[in-house]
């Protein structure tokens, strides 16, 4: 008798194992997206290597990087010379000896919003803005994934090539813009040690 | 029979009139008519600013109630609406000069004008520019500028800039400030608003010109949100004119209509004869022909805010005929009774027209044209009650002792008078309006605009989110010719900019920005050095640094290119929205030219003012707007306040020669005085701020108060003698009341202000002319 039961209960527990469905994995762009809003990132430090046609070496900076909610990046640069550069919505300032230095509008120069448009977005969780601009193309997973933009409006995509965004879970950890003429900017980010 | 032809002719001949002058008629509807003349420099400047300064042709534009996206799509849309506007397909008459909603608008031919010009345009080419270590300095900013994001549009550049001129000049140019930004289009920091700003090609007193402008946005807005649950908000001089205009005409409209109905039911009601009410309109339309052919005559146009108050004051030209109705002689021809009132009829008449003389001699031209009016109509209407109006009126006079006033009158006659207390009011009233916490005068112009105060309010926050210039502000210099302007503008520049720095002012605008003088445009291109320097220093600057080899051949070309170019004009600079700015900025009078400098955001206005006229030898005026207007309003009120002190002594004298007894005048100005003085005191306890229209509406109530303290005092021996003036004054003040009192329910301030003192004025110097200053019956009483 004892045994019957046993035998019985193990077979019910087994089934019901079976028969639970198994967690989908529902990874997918808008999942990464309201990941990012969910765990705004907050301070991250960068190092970025620039190839520039203009250059004979490649130009590197270290710094730190700020994301405020909804739309402000700012960009602090410790080496090899300090600057500050705050993008706020539209707008970007270049700070240098703590002195306001220039100030430029997106709208005057839609070739920043490759960078702009793209980091900030991605950090925001902002779909809709990432996609107004670009055709964003999702591969990996929840925890190495890496996202590939490409630009949508004739006027970003004289310039822009595309852009690749790599990151683990809601943090970016790598990326890197090319441009058609060759150029390319190559940012490594980490948490601050 | 011989009545009925009289009637005939007398309509005939104001029919014709009035369709002669309706063809001739010319409605004018400049605002500035009704501000004061200007007199000084200073005035005469403001008046100009006021009217067609930087700030009076901007509209801005708020998209409200929809979801961001929506509204972002919708002021895009609008945008490429107004962008396209233009009634004849010809630049010259584009409704609207530039629209911004925050995306760029391609203008390739003025980003190609401003990057050949650079070297000329730019404020930081000078002779240190462009030495090796200028240089040097420069090429490692540059490199700076690569790490940056502004590196896509810095690369572009470099080959041929390396000095950064292009940017220099553009971050010259860029207001400090923009708007906040969502997709690429400008939004309020909620989001909740999308914000545009257009100028109108037309000057902002031109109400024509702002109307057909206002209504093309709403064209272009209701096509461009088709679909959407947006709205649309347009504040701005120009849309506050229109939409005072329109209200203004709705208001005097449905009044008048409303006046005229309660008037002829409450005539109808008090004299029961439908002939006797029909006969009281022809004065008074006959008043208000002659008012305005006057006015066209003397002025060859008339305002329609004349038109409109006027009309309103000849209200009073009702009170003639009904004195005549009311005091007709039983049994006596109508002549008879004429002759005996007329004098009394006169002499209020002329007191009524001494008072606005005052008006006509003074320097505010739509006042003026009030004046003259208002005068021609009252005389017109007098002279036609004495002459046309006695042998209209029907045969059997109306009935005073029927009617209930006679016993009135004679309840009246056994009380005294009591006449410590217009004296007793007359000193309330000074003590108060002395020692009165509140202000007894209103010098905000704004106060007196009809614009309701959440229209002024969201202007405000618009203004505010879109960092568009605050138009209060500005400097002004004279010159006796362009480049002598522009020279000295540019010279005031480092002291600007240091108060800029000191945080005295957040920026400022001037011509000399966009288009240097010929002279610093000399002095810029002479710091060019030839080619032959150039590239060693160049060479030079380079060592040490990551930039390719030969990158940057294309700069000495252009440098040598600049370095013979002829310098830019004005004219090249006329087009686009650069051409308005410049236009607005940089004029020419019969004086001279004038350069404008808006100060936006000023902080420290006194030490501004000092700063800037302080110097010797310094030509700049600094104008405070509303301070300078304000003080217009004081200037011009204190002038009105002495005619209108001359008007009533003339008055006094007219009276005492006329009345030949001082008793009676005693009797007349005392009420008077008690009338507006409690008038004045009330209001100002009620924290009502006396306007312009408070003083011309109490310079009314004077004329009318003496007007029944003059009936009131007349000595008469029976009661049925002043029961008649009782009853015809009983009649005039309360239809005057109605009449003024239905004006005080209108929303613009100038007809409440009109028709709420008015109509309180005539009520309070009726009761105080009956209770305190009747004179006493010969029979009985002492006085």
């Amino acid at each position: 008798m004892l045994l019957l039961r046993i035998v019985s209960l193990s077979l019910l527990l087994t089934a019901a194992a079976l028969a639970a469905p198994a967690p989908v994995a529902t990874w997918s762009l808008e999942q990464l997206m309201q990941d990012m809003r969910e765990h705004p990132s907050g301070d991250t430090a960068f190092k970025e290597t620039k190839y520039l046609s203009t250059l004979k070496v490649p130009l590197v900076v270290e710094g730190i990087l700020r994301y405020r909610k909804p739309d402000t990046l700012e960009k602090e640069i410790l080496k090899p010379t300090p600057e500050r550069y705050v993008i706020a919505g539209d707008s970007v300032e270049i700070w240098r000896k703590n002195k306001l230095q220039h100030q430029v509008s997106l709208a005057d120069y839609p070739a920043m919003r490759g960078l702009t448009g793209s980091i900030i977005a991605t950090m925001g969780g902002d779909l809709p803005s990432l996609r107004q601009h670009f055709e964003p193309e999702l591969s990996g997973s929840r925890e190495d994934w890496t996202l590939h933009l490409k630009p949508r409006d004739a006027e970003l995509g004289r310039r822009l090539d595309r852009i690749e965004i790599r990151g683990q879970g809601s943090a970016i950890r790598f990326f890197e813009m090319r441009q058609r003429n060759g150029d390319r900017s190559v940012m490594q980010i980490h948490s601050p040690a | 029979m011989k009545r009925w032809l009289l009637l005939l002719a007398w309509a005939a001949v104001l029919a014709l009139w009035g369709w002669g002058l309706g063809h001739q008629l010319k409605i004018a509807s400049d605002l500035t008519l009704f501000m004061p003349e200007a007199h000084s420099e200073l005035e005469r400047l403001l008046v100009r600013e006021l009217r067609d300064g930087p700030g009076s042709r901007l509209v801005l534009i708020a998209l409200t109630d929809d979801s961001p996206e929506v509204l972002a799509a919708v002021s895009h849309r609008l945008a490429d609406n107004l962008r396209k506007t233009d009634s004849a397909k010809n630049p010259e008459t584009k409704l609207f000069a530039r629209v911004e909603n925050g995306e760029r608008v391609d203008d390739p031919a003025l980003r190609a004008l401003l990057t050949q010009y650079r070297y000329l345009l730019s404020p930081a080419v000078n002779a240190d520019r462009f030495t090796t270590e200028g240089l040097h300095e420069a090429l490692q900013e540059r490199l700076l500028d690569l790490a940056s994001p502004v590196e896509p549009f810095i690369q572009e550049l470099l080959p041929r800039d390396p000095t950064g001129e292009l940017l220099t000049i553009l971050q010259d140019w860029r207001p400090v400030g923009a708007p906040h930004s969502y997709q690429g289009v400008w939004f309020s920091p909620d989001r909740q608003r999308a914000l545009l700003l257009a100028e109108t090609r037309a000057p902002g007193f031109d109400l024509d010109a702002q109307s057909v402008a206002v209504a093309q946005l709403q064209r272009a807005f209701a096509l461009a949100a088709q679909g959407t649950q947006a709205r649309l908000l347009a504040t701005g001089p120009g849309p506050f004119a229109v939409a005072i205009q329109d209200q203004t005409r709705r208001d005097a409209q449905l009044f008048s209509i409303i006046d005229s109905i309660v008037l002829v039911l409450w005539l109808y009601f008090c004299f029961r004869s439908a002939r006797l009410v029909l006969l009281a309109g022809l004065p008074l339309v006959s008043g208000v022909l002659a008012g305005m052919t006057a006015v066209l005559l003397l002025y060859g146009g008339i305002h329609g805010i004349t038109l409109a108050f006027g009309t309103t004051l000849l209200g009073i030209a009702l009170d003639y005929p009904v004195h005549v109705f009311s005091h007709r002689l039983p049994g006596g021809s109508v002549w008879q009774g004429l002759r005996h009132n007329w004098p009394t009829l006169w002499i209020g008449v002329l007191t009524v027209c001494i008072a606005y003389i005052a008006l006509i001699v003074s320097d505010f031209s739509g006042l003026a044209q009030l004046g003259v009016f208002t005068v021609a109509g009252l005389l017109t209407a007098a002279l036609c009650t004495r002459w046309l109006l006695p042998p209209l009126l029907p045969d059997a006079p109306f009935d005073i002792a029927a009617s209930r006033v006679s016993h009135w009158q004679k309840k009246l006659d056994q009380q005294a008078p009591i006449f410590w207390l217009a004296p007793l009011l007359i000193a309330l009233s000074l003590g108060w309006l002395w020692f009165s916490p509140h202000p007894v005068w209103q010098n905000d112009l704004s106060a007196l605009s009809p614009v309701p105060r959440e229209l002024q309010n969201a202007d405000t926050q618009m203004r505010r989110d879109l960092g568009a210039a605050d138009v209060r502000y500005l400097a002004v210099l004279r010159a006796p010719d362009r480049e002598q302007a522009l020279i000295r503008s540019e010279a005031l520049r480092p002291r600007l900019d240091q108060l800029v720095e000191t945080g005295a002012l957040r920026g400022y605008d001037m011509a000399a920005r966009y288009l240097p003088s010929h002279a610093r445009q000399n002095e810029r291109r002479a710091a060019l050095p030839e080619a032959g320097i150039l590239a060693p220093r160049l060479a030079l600057a380079l060592q040490g640094l990551p930039f390719q080899t030969g990158l940057f051949q294309p700069f000495l070309q252009d440098v040598e290119v600049s370095r013979r170019l002829p310098v830019l004009e004005a004219k090249d600079l006329s087009t686009g929205f650069l051409g308005t700015r410049l236009a607005t900025l940089l004029n020419q009078d019969d004086a001279g030219w004038i350069a404008l400098m808006p100060l936006h955001d000023v902080k420290d206005a006194a030490q501004l003012s000092a700063a800037l006229q302080a110097p010797k030898g310094s030509d700049v005026l600094f104008l405070d707007l509303k301070a300078e207007s304000e003080q217009l309003v004081v200037n011009f009120r204190g002038e009105m306040l002495k005619l209108i002190g001359i008007a009533v002594i003339v008055m006094a004298l007219v009276m005492m020669l006329s009345l030949r007894r001082r008793q009676t005048v005693r009797l007349i100005v005392l009420p008077t005085a008690a009338t507006v003085l409690s008038l004045m005191a009330a209001m100002n306890l009620l924290q009502i701020q006396l306007t312009l229209f408070h003083l011309v509406a109490l310079m009314l109530v004077v004329g009318i108060s003496i007007d029944y303290a003059l009936y009131l005092s007349r000595d008469e021996n029976d009661s049925l003698a002043r029961a008649r003036s009782l009853h015809s004054l009983l009649i005039c003040c309360l239809s005057t009341a109605m009449g003024f009192g239905i004006l005080a329910l209108s929303e613009i301030p100038v007809l409440r202000a009109i028709g709420a003192t008015v109509c309180s004025g005539v009520i309070l110097g009726l009761v105080l002319g009956v209770l305190g200053a009747r004179s006493s019956l010969k029979t009985g009483h002492s006085t």
